[in-house]
Formats: C-alpha cells, sequence, structure tokens
C-alpha cells in the first residue's frame, strides 16, 4: 500500500548506522530492566517504555511505514491483551491453588513469588511498550487517510476477549 | 568505600555541571533559532549523565548508574526527532 | 533546611525549564524546554534518592515524550510568529498566582527531606515493609515488592487503565482514519 513511499526513503547514514549499532543494546537493556526490577530499579513499566522507544528509534531511522509493516499492528494490540491476560492469570491461578488473588507463596517451588513477581512485571512491560507502540503508529498515521485505510480494522477481533478480564477486576 | 572528602569533590563537580545546565537554560530560553535550543537540550541530556554518573559515586548508589545509561541509550532520539521537525518543517518521519 | 547547592542548581533549572515551557510562544521551543524539564526532574529525583521514579522519568521524558508531542504538532497547525514571549491574559495570570500560593502555603507543613520525624519514617507500615519485603516476596527491590505483591491489586488494577486506555485510543483514532 505504501510501496510507493517506501522505496524512496533513505535516511541519513549517520542516524541509520547508530540506530543500527544501538538497537540490539536499547531492547537487551529494556529486557534487563523487566526482568531486574526485583533486584535493582526498574520494573516492567520502565522497561515498557525503553522497549517502546526503540520502535520508536526504529521507525525514525528506516521510516515510519516499513516500521509499520515490520511491527505488525495485530501483534501490537496482542502484547496488550497477553499483558493483562498474564497479570489476571496469574491472580487467578493462585486462587486456584487456593490462596487469596495474587498470593504468590501458595505456588510451589523456591523463590515462586519472585518470579511471580517476574513474569508480572513483563506483562506490565508489555501493556506499556504495546500502547506506546500503537500510540506512536496512530499518531503518525493520524490524518493520513488513503495510506492508512487498507490496514485499519485490525484490532478490533482482539478487544472483545480483553474486556471480560478488565469487567472481571472491577467486579 | 568512598571517603568523604572524595565524595565532596564529586558532589561539587556535579554542582559545577548543574551550574553549567543552567546556563546552557538561557541558551534553550533565548536562543535566536531553533538548532541552538536543540543543541543545548542535547548538552543539557549530556550534562544530565555526567551528573548522574558523578552522583552514583558520592552517593554510593550503583543503581543510579542504570539511570545514566538510559539516558546515553535514549537522548540521542530527541535531538534526531527535533532536528528532523526542524529540518523538514512538519515531516517528523 | 536550606538545600545543598546541588539541589539548589537543580531547583532552578526545574523552576527555569517550566517557565520557559509556559511562556515561549512557539510550540517547538516549548517542547524542546519540556525536555529540559524533564532532564532536570530526573536529576532531581536521583539526589532525593527515589531511582525507581527517576528511572520512569528517563525511559518516558527522553524517548518517548518529545516525540509523541513534536508528532502531534506536526499533524496539526502551528502559530508561526515572530514573537518570542506568549502574551498572558492578566486574569489568568492572577488566577495561576493565585493557585501556586494556595499550593505553596502548604510546603512549610511538609517535614524536612531526609527528617527522622516524617511520618514515613517514624510509622510502622514502612518498617514493617523493610523488615518483612524479602521474606515475604524474595524481591530485594522493596519498591517492587510493594507495587507488585503487597498492593498486587492496585498495580493490575492500573495496568488495567493503561490497557483500557490505548484500546480505546487504538479504536477511536482507528476510526478516525477509516472514516
Amino acid at each position: 500500500m505504501s510501496d510507493a513511499r517506501r522505496s524512496p526513503y533513505v535516511e541519513s547514514t549517520i542516524i541509520m548506522t547508530t540506530v543500527r549499532v544501538i538497537a540490539p543494546f536499547v531492547m537487551t537493556y529494556g529486557l534487563f530492566v523487566m526482568f531486574h526490577g526485583a533486584k535493582s530499579p526498574g520494573g516492567g513499566f520502565q522497561g515498557g517504555a525503553i522497549v517502546g522507544a526503540l520502535v520508536l528509534m526504529l521507525a525514525f531511522a528506516f521510516g515510519a511505514d516499513p516500521t509499520r509493516e515490520w511491527v505488525n499492528q495485530r501483534v501490537v494490540v496482542g502484547l496488550l491483551v497477553v499483558g493483562v491476560a498474564t497479570f489476571v492469570g496469574i491472580g487467578l491461578a493462585t486462587m486456584a491453588l487456593r490462596g487469596s488473588f495474587l498470593e504468590y507463596a501458595v505456588i510451589a517451588g523456591a523463590k515462586s513469588s519472585k518470579y511471580a513477581i517476574e513474569l508480572i512485571e513483563l506483562g506490565i512491560g508489555a501493556i506499556v511498550s504495546g500502547v506506546i507502540t500503537s500510540l506512536f503508529f496512530l499518531i503518525d498515521a493520524g490524518f493520513d487517510v488513503e495510506a492508512d485505510a487498507a490496514d485499519a480494522g485490525g484490532e478490533t477481533p482482539e478487544e472483545t476477549p480483553g474486556e471480560p478480564s478488565s469487567g472481571e477486576v472491577g467486579s | 568505600m568512598t571517603s568523604p572528602w572524595v565524595s565532596d569533590v564529586l558532589l561539587a563537580a556535579a554542582g559545577a555541571f548543574i551550574l553549567y545546565a543552567v546556563v546552557l537554560l538561557y541558551r534553550v530560553v533565548a536562543g535566536p533559532t531553533m538548532q541552538d535550543r536543540v543543541i543545548a537540550v542535547n548538552v543539557v541530556g549530556t550534562n544530565t549523565v555526567v551528573v548522574l554518573a558523578l552522583l552514583s559515586v558520592a552517593l554510593e548508589e550503583t543503581s543510579f548508574l542504570d539511570i545514566a545509561l538510559v539516558y546515553a541509550l535514549l537522548n540521542f532520539l530527541m535531538s534526531i526527532a527535533i532536528s528532523k521537525f526542524t529540518v523538514e518543517r512538519g515531516g517528523v518521519i | 533546611m536550606a538545600p545543598t547547592p546541588v539541589e539548589a542548581g537543580l531547583l532552578v533549572v526545574i523552576l527555569g525549564s517550566a517557565l520557559a515551557t509556559a511562556v515561549l510562544r512557539d510550540v517547538l521551543g516549548s517542547i524542546i524546554a519540556f525536555s529540559a524539564y524533564s532532564l532536570g526532574v530526573a536529576m532531581l529525583w536521583v539526589v532525593l534518592r527515589a531511582p525507581d521514579v527517576g528511572l520512569t522519568e528517563a525511559a518516558v521524558g527522553a524517548g518517548v515524550m518529545t516525540i509523541l508531542l513534536l508528532l502531534t504538532i506536526a499533524k496539526t497547525v502551528r502559530p508561526s510568529e515572530d514573537r518570542v514571549l506568549a502574551s498572558f491574559d492578566p486574569k489568568t495570570l492572577v488566577l495561576v498566582a493565585a493557585f501556586v500560593l494556595a499550593l505553596g502555603a502548604t510546603v512549610p507543613a511538609l517535614p524536612a527531606v531526609g527528617s527522622p520525624d516524617a511520618p514515613v519514617v517514624s510509622s510502622e507500615v514502612s518498617q514493617y515493609y523493610l523488615d518483612h519485603a524479602y521474606k515475604d516476596t524474595g524481591v530485594e527491590n522493596v519498591v517492587t515488592a510493594v507495587l507488585a505483591a503487597y498492593r498486587g491489586f492496585d498495580t493490575l488494577g492500573e495496568a488495567v487503565v493503561v490497557f483500557t486506555a490505548g484500546v480505546a485510543v487504538v479504536a477511536v483514532l482507528k476510526r478516525e482514519v477509516t472514516a
């Protein structure tokens, strides 16, 4: 749909090379912040923001439209759902094990609560990075009607499975 | 581990760098062109990395280095974004 | 308690950039001043020994916020004028000054930074967290322990708020695009 715009896109060599070199490190660092939130400052929100900034960085170096096609919109909205589902799932799993909601200690195994907390941080990271990425792509596509009309409507199927989980929490 | 006078010296250095940030802030506000502002803010960002590293040693908190690392990795993104915006006049991407 | 030179310098940076954000006429200039503000605030959190908050400010302020704001003004019309500073309605100024005074009046009631009499130090709750967090959760960072374990339900609520807001924005903007 945007082949006409994609081919002529060339960014300055300095920016492209810098981003190409730095991107793996930013991704690693974002995951480190998410995983290591149990020991050092950080956690899901911060790590998710760093991973989201990575996608923005890629979009700056290689163009928004190629990045938009590379990062599937369904995957991004799927990330949101997976994040919330992880959190709620762990809470319900502890209830299934006859504990209270989110009482990690009932999960068997050494340091189970630590691993459950890290899983939850990953879920929060997925939510935050998904929100940042989709906000960026949507604002960028904002009023550019013809360029984005083709890949619209990708999020409606995923939207429904997320809503029962949020309703469940509110009750 | 850090002896008191070393951490005093490091804190004084951090204070000097913050003073430098105050001076740069004048350029951010007054800067006749947008390029002056962009470069001034980029220098404030690099300054922040240095100040955070100094504070990390002076206050003996290694975890502060994590924050300095985030700025070191992400600070250039801000400058590139603003520069592209000024050059291409509205076409950010 | 008098602020240390580092804190005083940081306050000047923060207040200066916040004022610049408000008074600069050009929107792009405001955004640049706002990113300087975010840098100053991150340093202040570090000086006040709140690295978790500082890391959040770093990740959001350095990478994401500026770019989303820039994208927004790229997609909208911005006034181009030669004046550097914005002009203000006197009534607005009075209102803002009154608001600042009202907020500033509460500051002397706060305990000094690091004061041993501060409620957060003397209360049993924070001491309980410090004593029991590692034993209860196996997590060394007490902030994470409180957020994810002791107040896990609250954090779930926050995550769902972010999720709902994200999905709502996606739905609304997609409709805007396709319509």
